[in-house]
């Protein structure tokens, strides 16, 4: 998903431009040498012959605003340049190898950074004179003990993250895993103490031009120049402001691009903040009488705004489902399976998203509940569990108080009473040992482990339905069955509904009581289990079937899959959707969206569905298999 | 045993960093004769102090000399003040150290709201006049801002004195009136970096499952930012606050000299400009007992973040 | 939209420092009818501002700069002190006698009189103490023509010298002739930090770097004084804090160095009184040449600097005109100045034409000038270079730490600096700075750090000091400036007199003190900050 980059970022690029090309051509513009004194009166404001004034000499300001630009901007980049070279390899390698690599090299961080800077600074001006390439020795090598520290810092906190002991179990190259998995997680941080530490650099020079220890007068940096003026500030403030205001946006340009570059895709809204804009309502068809199951979802959309137009996440789902019963949603990555559960449940983020359609949940419309009501659902009467296990936990807290906590708080259950209840919740899902698990951290347990207190914490409130979003998909085999099992097993025992998300046929056909498939945001095929598994009317979710690795499968089979991907959710194309990749696909599919049609509880919306009987009037024809 | 490790691993940053800077400053041009006789005595006074004060025997005797002295718990007498070091450094410490703790205090104390608060709204307006803001503070030198706030707030509005200290044993609600301006000064730039570093990683937080979760579970977004998302977002932050601490225990010169604190900063320097090398090593091991402290603390508090971390 | 709001965010900055730009509310001016002059007040608190700490606070192992005096000088006092006409005059001591030949002096100690700790002033204390001087390393070479003290009565020290020297008492007005018990002669360390002495305060605390407390000594020897009941010296180092300072009330009293300090109080007369040097106490703004080394050793090269340097622009520039251009070490208002001889005026051309005749016989000129890193200091050097560059002069700016600096002046390692000097209330105090036997090769320590060897000038400065005539004093000295004006070791700008004091209104009695024996004292004197006695300050109350 690419964004726009936007005016801003556009302007800080010309004003960097700007200033490096001035920095670089400053000594051919036609302005006054910057240790031209008195060029014109001392002190004088702004004129047509002094863009900036002048000084306390009567030099221009202008003139050495820009000569500055050359040490500032050198030493700034330079200095950050130099010491992410030296501090970013050592950092990632104290980080990530730990013992004697880590304690040689954070011994000799120590050394430097317990070395007074001052001294190290005074020596190098006193030895080497003081000059452009000192300055920027001396601000870059004080700064790569910092940078490897932090670098360090964001490296541990990675090489302890499961893709990374993953990878490293799997017997993946160090090199690879460092390159791979931890230099790209690490470079946000990097990136973003970058343009920080950037302008701290450059505001250091300005330090050490006030203890005399940068380059030698007259040459001017922005530092030294606002140190200057500084005495000036009440007599002449441009002379102070000049260059503070062109290193402020000098800065501030740096930090917008890097953001700008960096972001391009990354940083989402966070969803917490409730849009002050209502979001925008997308036309669906009205509510449909209700039917009194306890979840009714009507006609739900979900698209998401982006710069090349709506993405069509969900698009027009509807489905009931009474208590005591499993809805399996099935499709392919990206068919907008996980959003529909998102939908329901309105996690969805704040700003550049439309919706419509209506959730009744027991006779309530959630769509047309606030925030702050929605709350009061979620968690009490909507329990849900995502995919991985891994990551659905927070790492820094106890399960016991993150399955306490939706006790505490909907429940208002006291500290000790939620601990007891949290305990028994954990026995519940088949945890040994209850009281102390409560006392562990999340990566002190297993997947399935996991899996099984995140369960808990969806149940913790005895939920009307429970959201299952791949539950399984990230455990092996055997802890897939126990983990289904065992919320079958629950949903028995607390007469809940279950909403299965699941792209493995194998697990639907075993749980699931409803199948919705979905394609492309819509669901193309929906009814009993039994049925859509027997009686396959859809083309896609016959590729589905047959994609499905079966027992039977020989031991080096190769995966099936299905031909094609599924298709630009940005740019859906007219008529069916899965034409494309569709075997049977005639005209009709390019030029017109089939409906979902009904044949009893069995629906599907293709205009040539399979499994008719031959006899029927399309013929062998269209299904040459 | 880790009290062992931090010991040995103190032990051998001391020694290095001592013998580096005193051979540093042992070849700056220059030596305290000049500063404690000024410019009017001869030659044969000047050969005569040198010699009292040993500087004619070679550099590592003297160097020697000084750690064995150092090892009976001997910081030496300055030849400048002629007063014992480690009674001038005892009385400054608690000066510098007020300072440096009220600044962070005020720089956490704003960044994390701050921080927490653009990264909530992250690329929406008030993010964005939040990073104009960090970045204005980052570009405003200390010496811009202290001017400034004194501006403000003792000259127009008189609400703080403009400059002096009074220590906490004489008055206390002086004291803290005295630390406040410096403390505001010094904390403004450390906020913007903090703010910058607990925006990105808290951005990078929200977008984790446990957090989708914990909206599936009904938090409310204040609870799900503070209790949730906040300490995981944290590791950057508490190493760049470690290194701060650790880097500002001697670099507080400046914010010393505008508002004229006897701090250890304006020790330092002052003693590195007159070549008083007695007081330059007595801060100097000062400043690496007090980084090897903060460092100790820094790891403590990853494990406490961070439970994963424990296990290293 | 949301773009703009850097923009936004500037303009608000602007305007935060055009505010400070524009006319500050003062503090409330005083009731004209305070002003009717009701006498000093008794009692009151003074809060005075200095630029530096002291370097220790023995005057007798430490040296002392401007603000030590001003410090130390509450608690310690010296023999003798300058009158208004730059006279010297006896203060603790009670006559000062030279013997026929002016090699004998007989100091007479005032009676009456006794130090803090109880102990009375006498003879022996007194010979104690210069003995103690005498030996101290920071003296031994101003004290060369010193033979012995002898204590000749019980109040009398006689000082035997093996030369004439007419001068002499003068030396006894500073750090010299401050006395101290002998109990800090025992222990100058606690001396250093804890000083005892005969004055007008007693010493209460001292904190490095922050502040000295001296309260009033209610058995003071001069009857009635002194007014003040309280003073504390508060060191701020940034001058352009301690203004604040002052203005939001932290302080009454300050010493600055800025001539924007000067015109800015100097206008607010309701407000602020501004105090400045005047006649020999004022000292010189000058570059100081090395003239032992290459290219300055060539007089047309040093007379070429002078002719380049316009020394009125420098002063519009740089001191908000308030200074005179300097032509010498002693300044025009001062009863030692003698025009003879022809200081280079500023003539570009003639310096242009110097340059090129030194350049066709040697090549170019070029040499490094070194400074101090302060940016005022910097400022002069600044302006200076350009104004030499123009001349054809290559002149590179190297910054070096005071440390640095002074060991450079003192071996001869230099080229040219910046330099700030010459404010003895008497042309002999500037002896060991100029004299011939005092310059000493490169390499060695000399005090006469341009080290010029001339003749005519060391032999004039050896008469001044000999002869204790006036009008031979004054035709010796005026044959000294003369030298100096032709050989040019000296580049002068202008006479400092930008060194100030700057204290509210309520404050009083600033520069107007009166001697024991009924003269009016010297009002200000030294530098870079000028100092004065606090025995008379009083404050007016609201």
């Amino acid at each position: 998903m690419r964004r726009r980059l936007g005016a801003g970022f556009w302007i800080a690029v010309a004003w960097i431009a700007l200033v490096l090309a001035a920095a670089v051509l400053a000594d051919l513009l036609p302005i006054a040498r910057y240790d031209e004194t008195l060029a014109g009166p001392p002190q004088a404001g702004p004129s047509a012959a002094h863009p900036f004034g002048t000084d306390g000499l009567g030099r221009d300001v202008l003139s050495r605003v820009v000569h500055g630009a050359r040490v500032s901007l050198g030493v700034g980049i330079g200095a950050v340049v130099l010491g992410l070279a030296i501090g970013a390899p050592l950092g990632v390698l104290a980080g990530y190898r730990r013992r004697a690599a880590d304690a040689v090299i954070m011994a000799v961080n120590d050394v430097a950074l317990a070395f007074p800077a001052l001294v190290f600074a005074l020596a190098v001006v006193a030895f080497a004179g003081a000059s452009l390439r000192n300055v920027l020795v001396v601000l870059g090598v004080l700064g790569v003990p910092a940078w490897t520290r932090l670098i360090r810092g964001a490296t541990l906190s990675f090489a302890e993250r499961e893709f990374v002991l993953a990878a490293r179990v799997l017997g993946v190259r160090d090199r690879r895993i460092l390159w791979r998995e931890i230099m790209p997680n690490v470079a946000v941080p990097a990136a973003s103490y970058a343009f920080v530490g950037m302008a701290v650099v450059v505001v250091a020079e300005g330090s050490l031009a006030f203890l005399g220890l940068s380059v030698q007068a007259p040459t001017p940096t922005w530092g030294g120049l606002i140190n200057e003026g500084r005495a000036l500030m009440e007599t002449a403030p441009h002379v102070v402001l000049a260059p503070s205001v062109v290193m402020f946006l000098t800065v501030l340009s740096f930090n917008l691009v890097g953001d700008r570059l960096r972001a391009a895709g990354d940083v989402r809204p966070s969803g917490l903040e409730p849009t002050r804009q209502a979001p925008a309502v997308l036309p669906s068809a009205g509510p449909r009488p209700l039917t009194g199951a306890l979840l009714q979802v009507d006609d739900l959309r979900t698209h998401f705004l982006t710069p090349r137009g709506p993405v069509k996440a969900v698009d027009g789902v509807s489905f009931t489902l009474e208590r005591g019963r499993t809805l399996a949603v099935v499709g392919e990555s990206g068919s907008g399976k996980s959003m529909l559960i998102r939908s329901v449940l309105g996690l969805l983020p704040g700003a550049g998203v439309a919706r419509g359609g209506h959730v009744h949940l027991g006779g309530d419309e959630l769509t047309a509940f606030t925030p702050e009501r929605m709350r009061q659902v979620l968690g009490r009467r909507l329990g849900a569990v995502f995919q991985d296990p891994m990551t659905a936990l927070n790492p820094v807290r106890t399960i016991g108080a993150q399955v306490a906590e939706p006790l505490r708080v909907h429940l208002g259950m006291s500290r000790r009473q939620a601990r007891e209840e949290a305990a028994r919740l954990l026995a519940s899902v088949g945890i040994p040992d209850p009281a102390r698990t409560l006392g562990r951290y999340p990566h002190q347990l297993s997947g399935g482990m996991r899996q099984r207190v995140t369960i808990a914490m969806a149940l913790s409130c005895g939920p009307d339905v429970l959201f299952a979003d791949e539950p399984t998909t990230a455990l092996d085999v055997t802890v897939q069955d126990q983990v289904l099992r065992l919320v079958h097993r629950l949903r028995e025992e607390r007469d809940m509904a279950v909403v299965l998300v699941s792209h493995d046929l194998s697990v639907v056909r075993q749980w699931a009581d409803e199948v919705i498939v979905m394609y492309a945001g819509k669901v193309v095929e929906r009814g009993p289990a039994a049925d859509v598994f027997e009686r396959t009317r859809m083309p896609y979710t016959e590729a589905l079937l047959q994609a499905a690795p079966r027992l039977t499968d020989p031991a080096h089979h190769r995966l099936r899959v299905i031909p094609g991907r599924p298709p630009d959710l940005a740019a859906v194309p007219d008529g069916c959707a899965f034409r494309p990749r569709c075997a049977y696909a005639r005209d009709r599919c390019a030029e017109q969206a089939p409906p979902l049609v009904a044949e009893g509880g069995h629906l599907h919306a293709c205009w040539h569905p399979v499994g008719r009987t031959m006899t029927e009037s399309e013929g062998a024809d269209s299904h040459g298999r | 045993m880790i009290v062992l490790h931090r010991l040995a691993r103190l032990v051998i940053v001391l020694l290095v960093v001592t013998f580096l800077s005193y051979v540093m400053l042992a070849l700056l041009p220059g030596d305290p004769v000049t500063q404690i006789l000024g410019i009017g005595a001869d030659e044969e006074a000047r050969a005569r102090l040198r010699q009292e004060l040993g500087l004619d025997e070679p550099l590592l005797v003297r160097y020697a000399g000084w750690l064995g002295d150092l090892l009976t718990g001997d910081f030496g007498t300055s030849p400048i003040t002629r007063t014992p070091v480690a009674g001038e450094l005892a009385e400054r410490l608690p000066v510098t150290l007020e300072l440096l703790v009220a600044a962070q205090v005020v720089a956490l104390g704003l960044a994390v709201p701050v921080g927490i608060a653009a990264a909530r709204r992250a690329g929406r307006a008030l993010d964005q006049a939040l990073t104009v803001l960090s970045f204005a503070l980052l570009s405003t030198p200390v010496f811009v801002l202290g001017v400034l706030l004194i501006l403000l707030f003792a000259v127009t509005w008189q609400v703080v004195p403009a400059t002096g200290w009074t220590p906490i044993s004489v008055d206390l609600g002086w004291n803290i009136t005295s630390v406040l301006l410096p403390a505001v000064t010094l904390g403004c730039g450390q906020l913007a970096v903090y703010a910058r570093l607990l925006r990105a990683d808290l951005i990078a937080t929200l977008q984790e499952d446990y957090i989708t979760l914990a909206r599936a579970r009904g938090l409310s977004p204040r609870r799900i930012l503070w209790r949730h998302a906040l300490r995981p977002s944290a590791i950057s932050l508490i190493t760049a606050v470690g290194l701060n601490m650790g880097a500002l225990i001697g670099g507080t010169v400046i914010i010393e000299t505008l508002f004229g604190l006897p701090g250890i900063g304006r020790l330092i320097v002052d003693s590195i400009f007159s070549r008083d090398h007695l007081t330059v090593q007595g801060g100097v091991v000062l400043i690496s007992v007090g980084y090897v402290l903060v460092n100790f603390a820094v790891d403590v508090v990853y494990a406490a973040v961070d439970p994963r971390i424990r296990r290293a | 939209m949301k773009r703009w709001r850097g923009p936004a965010a500037l303009s608000l900055a602007t305007l935060l420092l055009v505010a400070c730009s524009g006319q500050r509310p003062v503090a409330v001016p005083e009731n004209p009818s305070s002003k009717a002059p009701s006498g000093p007040q008794r009692g009151g608190r003074l809060v005075y501002g200095l630029s530096a700490d002291a370097n220790g606070l023995n005057p007798v192992t430490d040296q002392f700069a401007s603000q030590s005096y001003s410090m130390v000088g509450t608690v310690i006092e010296p023999l003798v002190t300058v009158d208004a006409n730059g006279d010297w005059k006896p203060y603790l001591a009670e006559s000062l006698t030279p013997n026929e030949t002016y090699d004998e002096w007989a100091i007479k100690v005032r009676p009456g009189i006794s130090f803090h700790d109880g102990l009375a002033l006498t003879g022996d204390v007194v010979k104690a103490n210069l003995e103690a001087q005498k030996a101290s390393p920071l003296n031994n070479a101003v004290l060369v023509p010193v033979e012995s003290f002898e204590l000749t009565d019980p109040m009398t020290v006689t000082v035997k010298l093996n030369q004439p020297w007419v001068a002499f008492p003068y030396y006894l007005a500073a750090q010299l002739g401050m006395i101290v018990p002998p109990a800090s002669l025992r222990d100058p360390g606690t001396a250093s930090v804890k000083p005892v002495g005969t004055g007008a305060f007693v010493f209460k605390e001292y904190v490095p770097d922050s502040r000295m407390v001296v309260t009033r000594n209610p058995d003071y020897w001069r009857d009635g004084l002194p007014y003040l009941d309280e003073i504390e010296f508060r060191i701020l180092p940034d001058s352009q804090t301690r203004a604040q300072t002052l203005e939001a009330g932290g302080i009454d009293a300050m010493g600055t160095t800025r001539d924007e300090d000067i015109t800015k109080y100097g206008g607010q007369k309701d407000a602020y009184t501004v105090h400045r040097a005047r006649g020999m106490a004022v000292p010189e703004y000058m570059f100081l040449l090395n003239t032992a080394v290459a290219p300055l050793d060539d007089l047309r090269v040093r007379r070429a600097l002078a002719h380049a340097l316009d020394r009125a622009t420098i002063i519009k520039t740089l001191r908000g005109g308030l200074t005179q251009p300097a032509d010498g070490p002693w300044s025009r208002d001062s009863p030692w100045y003698a025009g003879g001889g022809a200081y280079p005026a500023y003539d570009l051309a003639k310096a242009t034409a110097l340059v090129k005749e030194v350049e066709a016989e040697k090549g170019p000129i070029a040499f490094e000038i070194i400074s101090t890193p302060d940016p005022n200091t910097m400022q002069g050097i600044e302006l200076a270079q350009d104004m030499w560059r123009k001349a054809g002069v290559d002149v590179t700016i190297k910054q070096a730490d005071q440390a640095d600096l002074i060991n450079r002046a003192v071996t001869g390692n230099y080229a040219a600096t910046v330099w700030v000097q010459f404010s003895s209330p008497d042309p002999d105090g500037e002896y060991i700075w100029m004299h011939q036997a005092y310059s000493k090769p490169v390499g060695q320590v000399s005090l006469n750090f341009t080290r010029l060897r001339d003749d005519k000038l060391s032999k004039a400065f050896d008469l001044g000091r000999t002869n204790p005539d006036e009008s031979a004093r004054k035709q010796a000295y005026a044959t000294v400036q003369e030298r100096l004006r032709e050989l040019v070791p000296f580049v002068f700008v202008d006479h400092l007199d930008t060194g100030a004091v700057v204290a509210r209104t309520k404050v009083r009695g600033i520069g107007e003190q009166v001697l024991p024996d009924g003269e009016k004292g010297l009002p200000l004197t030294g530098s870079p900050v000028p100092y004065h006695p606090f025995t008379q300050l009083w404050v007016s109350p609201r």
